[in-house]
């Protein structure tokens, strides 16, 4: 008979578990940062599936796509508007590639960590969180450079009394200084999150369902309200990475116009 | 193909900057916390994979089993 | 009575005709025109694939033109439910048989 529970992932952590394939070892210096790990083995097939739904869909360079390219002029689309809106001025332009990259990343790693005994990329918080730190301290660097000592001028909301200025100052500076964290803490923490949910619920309902019959039977309507979990994750994933993309724009406002 | 001569370089040299230290910071802080004491002899830390021996933690001796 | 005159010269209103096309000044024009479009190629355009080998292969018969569909995505979702659950055996699975034992 078949045995479903060994089908089963025992561990509900076990899916954020990293494995290494393949290492170099010398004497001389540390390769660790070579390693093949199921990380790296993910991000290639990211890679892959993004440069694919560039190469596959341009109907051999013809005026028209084909019709998968409809997705993409839509994803275009939408990121164009979305940090033309956000960002507003002359400059998005230089950093909408920039972005875009960031949400087509996010969206297909997101999208692809839903598919079963997937690997979630996005859950991986050093990943994400040295992502949104190294974004963080870019548009620092980048606001020094252009603003010089001016660009302090951003911890001062505009029509502060000046009685509060150094109380606003502080609080701003510690918003500002906590966006490097919260920008990647708020996506791994909903994936994470939510794979976890969808393993766990899955998990004790097919323990359930394993009893006897008439539990088998009765445990299709909470079958039911995981499928309503999981479409939620869907929308988690996609959202998660429409909300990076429009934040980071929002940041890089800031830093480009100073309020 | 047609070309789209963006500026890479120019608009996003901040960004390659912080790429560089957060790395650099990134590897720095995973190395000291693998040499912790809850770390180091963890059967996942890199240096036994190129020999390294069990530390002997005078304080937890029972580490040593794995 | 302006507004009479002006009238007058809209109706009846200029309809286009063979006589009026050829004798116009501008049928040179419209003969480049149709010179042009001789000109084009006719019938079904020929399939072209900037890609070759099996990735080309796949291209056509999934992406190109008529042929594009959604199976892809089923051929992705299948490739990774395949490479993740042999990953999953081969780490973890076959060390817990029967679903006993803790991680």
């Amino acid at each position: 008979m078949l045995n479903l529970i060994n089908t089963f992932i025992n561990s509900p952590l076990d899916q954020f578990e990293s494995q290494t394939f393949f290492s170099i070892f010398t004497p001389f210096m540390d390769m660790n940062n070579f390693n093949i790990t199921t990380f790296a083995l993910y991000t290639f097939i990211v890679l892959f599936i993004i440069i694919s739904l560039f190469m596959f869909t341009n109907n051999n360079n013809m005026i028209m796509g084909s019709k998968w390219f409809i997705t993409q002029e839509m994803i275009y689309d939408t990121m164009v508007n979305t940090i033309k809106n956000q960002m507003g001025g002359k400059l998005w332009g230089f950093y909408m590639p920039f972005i875009y990259t960031f949400f087509m990343f996010i969206l297909v790693s997101n999208l692809l960590s839903m598919i079963p005994y997937s690997f979630a990329l996005t859950a991986q918080f050093v990943f994400i969180i040295s992502l949104s730190f190294m974004v963080w301290l870019g548009m620092t660097i980048m606001g020094f450079y252009k603003h010089g000592l001016v660009f302090f001028a951003l911890f001062v909301p505009q029509g502060t009394p000046l009685v509060l200025v150094p109380l606003l100052v502080l609080i701003e500076m510690m918003s500002y200084i906590m966006r490097s964290l919260s920008l990647g803490l708020r996506l791994a923490a909903n994936v994470m999150a939510g794979h976890l949910l969808m393993i766990i619920l899955g998990g004790l309902l097919m323990q359930f369902m394993s009893i006897n019959i008439l539990t088998t039977i009765l445990g299709f309507i909470p079958l039911l309200i995981i499928l309503c979990v999981v479409m939620l994750e869907f929308a988690i994933a996609m959202i998660q990475s429409y909300v990076w993309t429009v934040l980071m724009a929002s940041y890089m406002k800031d830093v480009q116009y100073l309020h | 193909m047609k070309r789209f001569p963006t500026p890479i370089v120019k608009p996003l040299w901040p960004f390659f900057i912080a790429a560089a230290v957060t790395y650099y910071g990134v590897s720095k802080f995973a190395d000291a916390y693998g040499n912790t004491d809850e770390y180091i002899n963890d059967p996942r830390n890199p240096r036994f994979a190129k020999g390294g021996k069990i530390v002997d933690l005078t304080k937890n001796k029972e580490t040593m089993e794995e | 009575m302006i507004f009479k005159r002006a009238l007058s010269t809209l109706i009846p209103p200029k309809v286009v005709s063979v006589k009026h096309l050829t004798a116009a000044p501008n049928a040179k024009r419209i003969n480049n025109v149709v010179g042009f479009y001789k000109l084009l190629p006719q019938g079904p355009a020929p399939k072209i694939n900037n890609l070759s080998g099996p990735l080309g292969r796949y291209k056509a018969k999934y992406y190109d033109g008529e042929n594009a569909s959604g199976k892809p995505l089923l051929h992705l979702i299948g490739a990774i439910v395949v490479l993740g659950y042999s990953m999953e055996y081969y780490f973890h699975l076959r060390h817990h048989k029967n679903g006993e034992g803790e991680h």
